[in-house]
């Protein structure tokens, strides 16, 4: 394990993104095959699942340290991450002990089968045993499931491509789709030349955001807010891929059926949406389908939803990316085999804020503005596509409880719970966890501190002072919140220092929100 | 009466009528180092021991009316004996022992087993009860040997040198530099900031060699150097001067990684001049004190452990409240 220890180690010292790519090309240059495919697969986040659960863990730490589970629980709350937590309270050993990462991996897929939790208990006290710390923290985070190293996959993508002297896009293209952790998936991965499974997508064009003082050449289309999805049919077989790069084929049934009638060589771009009485409907309506295996025909009675295409990826089994949009936009409405996303032609601001004042009353969260020229690249290029969001709606709310954070924000307490008045009682509506600098991050942790009123655990109640501008992308009525209302993507947008509590917004100020 | 109790001004000794590091000004004050959360502004009267007598001086001024004594060595104010024992914390620092009619108390201040090559080593002293500082008080902190963080310090100057870059430590300018300067293997030239300049030089004259070092000047221009800066020296423009560097921390709190990420620094090193969890539970066992007070840290974690080990524990409140590692 030590490539890969070196090289999570370099990953976590440095802030620099140029540093860590720098760490990443060296260890490709080096690494074995095993232990490659292993590094990509556990910072990509395609890892195996959890071997026990973090609750036994916990137990078992307390068994082998004799330790009282209030005392590690302690440490936790101070540590922020519970890998690290459990790699501090486990002693070092004399000698360490190297074991090669794939050759962990392998025992512990091997583990996975067994239904002897013994066994597992055993296989980890005895890895806890013979690592060093920082081997002992990687070791944790395998077996907690999360890797967060500042390393995103487009960084891991860009370091291999250098050294093994492929195009980006190919390599993020293999890298979707159905993963195993093999030498034979690293040497496809790598090969010069592949031929690709039928149900293997292409990566998303992302948007930038719309900065843009005049427009040109560019057609504008609705922004949807539902799941952009691409839709894919080869060798008589329908799949479909969400941003996420879940393949998300059986929530959609009616759709897939849909899609069935395709000839074989389609790829769309598009966005499903919930229909409710005839009419786009919330996004929520999309939620209750997401989460589940197997989708009912009740469930798909009850939750209908529609697809709407924006682009034409591929067509009679031809890859026509490199196509200019207003080629591909003239292929896909001419196909007959999809409901176009609607699209016009603007040439000037005037007409583009027109479009956009008119969003809502379209049911989209904002416009997408596409220069006609542009090919369906990879990544987020500039220069050819941009959102153009309406401006979050936002609310004047009152701090009320506040929570410590994770990581490096432990100690700190930054998760927010806000609130607004309801006559001369305050409800809470939302969490939010970002949005504010450094410095202001600090000030309020010293208010919290100070101003605490109760304490729930690791929550505290603090005196109703401070107000804070949040901002959030929709709002819909909800049972389950106390308030009645359900926000999505709750952030702060400002510290309001210039207002007092008694001036902050009030539940009927928030519901007025509601369409 | 108990022989030390808390008083808003600090901690309090009745029977001498005198405080132990107040953080008010009072009459009369007996301060364990120089570290400026312990040796305040505005006493009428200072006591300390000997060897940290002129780092106070150059701290708080040199008219400060202050008398010294050696380690080891009674002395009495209205029949209560006190003397300075090695808390192994900084050059200078101690631990006070206070005794009366029989009964010894000992506040150790802040204070470190591990004998880091430039502070008076400490040994623990009996007592009956124990004011203990708990600024680690977690068992997440285990120190590893200083040697092993030096040894990784000397390969990370070396690398930064290969890259041609200068190599930045942010330490307390006392104390925790001068371990540092003492420690670190030598592989250039080694530049420090005045306020550790001056400190420094205080410390030589308690008979300490040091490998060259350089007061770093507004003209100079350090080249594949180390430069050991307090941690606000960070802000100073300074580091524009320095040119392509790398930032390094050394301090306890280095060992937690979230730590080590809010503080932005390229690395950190988990040097710590405080006892770690192992070093206070070893403490309380090698004093064979009866009642311990925890103060200066997380004391509620420390009194639960040693009360459930069948300990009298109790929590002095945040007696001091700056955090330093």
């Amino acid at each position: 394990m030590r490539d890969f220890e070196l090289l999570v180690d370099r990953l976590d010292a440095s802030n620099s993104t140029n540093a860590k790519l720098r760490a990443l090309e060296s260890f490709f240059q080096s690494a074995s095959p095993s232990t490659a495919v292993w590094t990509v697969a556990l910072l990509t986040g395609n890892r195996p699942k959890r071997l026990v659960s973090t609750t036994m863990l916990r137990e078992w730490l307390c068994e082998k340290q004799a330790m009282p589970t209030w005392l590690m629980e302690e440490c936790y709350a101070f540590v922020g991450d519970l890998a690290e937590t459990l790699a501090l309270l486990t002693p070092n050993p004399e000698v360490e002990n190297h074991m090669p990462l794939a050759t962990l991996m392998e025992e512990y897929l091997q583990l996975m089968k067994s239904e002897h939790l013994q066994e597992k208990k055993d296989w980890v006290f005895s890895q806890w045993d013979s690592m060093g710390q920082t081997q002992r923290w990687i070791f944790n985070k395998i077996l907690t499931g999360g890797f967060r190293l500042g390393v995103s996959q487009k960084l891991v993508v860009k370091s291999m491509a250098k050294v093994f002297d492929l195009p980006e896009e190919t390599i993020t293209h293999r890298l979707l789709g159905k993963w195993s952790p093999t030498e034979t998936f690293w040497q496809d991965l790598i090969a010069q030349s592949l031929e690709m499974s039928p149900s293997h997508p292409y990566p998303f064009l992302l948007a930038n955001s719309w900065e843009g003082k005049e427009v040109k050449n560019c057609f504008v289309e609705w922004k949807w807010d539902g799941i952009r999805c691409m839709a894919i049919k080869r060798e008589n077989e329908v799949y479909l891929w969400s941003r996420g790069e879940d393949v998300i084929t059986h929530q959609f049934p009616e759709l897939t059926q849909l899609f069935m009638d395709m000839p074989n060589g389609t790829v769309l771009d598009g966005e499903i949406l919930p229909l409710q009485h005839g009419e786009i409907a919330d996004f929520s309506c999309l939620q209750k389908r997401l989460g589940r295996k197997n989708v009912s025909a009740k469930m798909v009675e009850e939750n209908p939803t529609i697809f709407r295409a924006y682009d034409m990826l591929e067509w009679n089994g031809e890859d026509v990316r490199q196509q200019p949009l207003w080629k591909r936009k003239e292929l896909l409405s001419n196909c007959g085999w999809t409901e176009v996303s609607p699209f016009w032609e603007v040439e000037s601001m005037e007409e583009l804020e027109n479009f956009r004042s008119n969003a809502e009353a379209h049911r989209a969260e904002g416009l997408m503005i596409k220069h006609k020229d542009s090919e369906y690249g990879m990544g987020r290029p500039k220069g050819s596509w941009w959102k153009y969001k309406l401006d979050p709606k936002s609310i004047d709310a009152v701090l009320l409880y506040a929570q410590a954070g994770h990581g490096q924000r432990a100690n700190l307490f930054t998760d927010y719970t806000l609130a607004v008045w309801d006559e001369d009682r305050l409800v809470p509506f939302a969490k939010a966890y970002s949005g504010l600098t450094k410095e202001e991050i600090l000030e309020v942790d010293r208010f919290v501190k100070a101003n605490t009123l109760e304490r729930f655990g690791p929550v505290r109640t603090v005196k109703p002072e401070l107000v804070f501008e949040v901002g959030f992308e929709g709002i819909s009525e909800s049972k389950r919140h106390k308030s009645g209302v359900a926000v999505r993507f709750p952030r702060i947008l400002r510290f309001r220092k210039d207002k007092s509590a008694k001036e902050a917004n009030t539940i009927q100020d928030l519901r007025a929100l509601i369409r | 009466m108990p022989l030390l109790e808390v008083r808003p001004e600090g901690i309090y000794c009745p029977a001498a009528d005198v405080y132990l590091d107040p953080y008010r000004a009072v009459g009369k004050a007996i301060i364990s180092h120089a570290h400026s959360d312990h040796a305040r502004w505005g006493m009428n009267h200072y006591i300390a021991p000997l060897s940290s007598v002129n780092l106070i001086k150059a701290r708080l001024g040199k008219n400060i009316s202050i008398v010294g004594y050696p380690y080891g060595e009674s002395f009495h104010i209205q029949g209560v004996h006190f003397s300075f024992h090695p808390a192994g914390h900084i050059p200078g620092s101690a631990q006070i022992r206070v005794e009366y009619k029989g009964e010894i108390w000992v506040y150790t201040g802040d204070f470190k087993w591990e004998v880091d090559g430039v502070s008076e080593p400490f040994y623990p002293v009996p007592c009956h009860t124990l004011i203990t500082e708990c600024t680690f008080g977690f068992p997440v902190f285990q120190w590893r040997k200083q040697e092993h963080w030096f040894q990784k310090m000397g390969e990370w100057w070396q690398n930064n040198q290969i890259e041609n870059k200068n190599t930045v430590v942010l330490a307390y300018s006392l104390g925790k530099a001068q371990r540092i300067l003492k420690n670190i293997p030598p592989c250039g030239n080694i530049y420090v900031h005045p306020a550790v300049a001056e400190m420094t030089e205080i410390t030589q004259d308690l008979g300490i060699h040091f490998p060259e070092w350089k007061k770093l000047d507004a003209k100079d221009k350090p080249e594949r150097s180390l430069i050991i800066l307090p941690p606000s020296g960070q802000s100073d423009g300074l580091l524009k001067r320095l040119g392509d560097v790398e930032i390094g921390m050394a301090s306890g709190w280095m060992g937690v990684r979230g730590k080590r990420s809010w503080s932005a620094v390229d690395r950190g090193f988990p040097i710590s001049d405080h006892a770690d969890w192992k070093g206070i539970i070893d403490l309380v066992d090698a004093t064979q004190a009866q009642t311990i007070y925890a103060t200066h840290g997380n004391p509620d974690v420390l009194v639960r452990y040693l009360t459930e080990k069948g300990k009298d524990a109790r929590a002095w409140g945040a007696l001091f409240e700056r955090e330093e590692g």
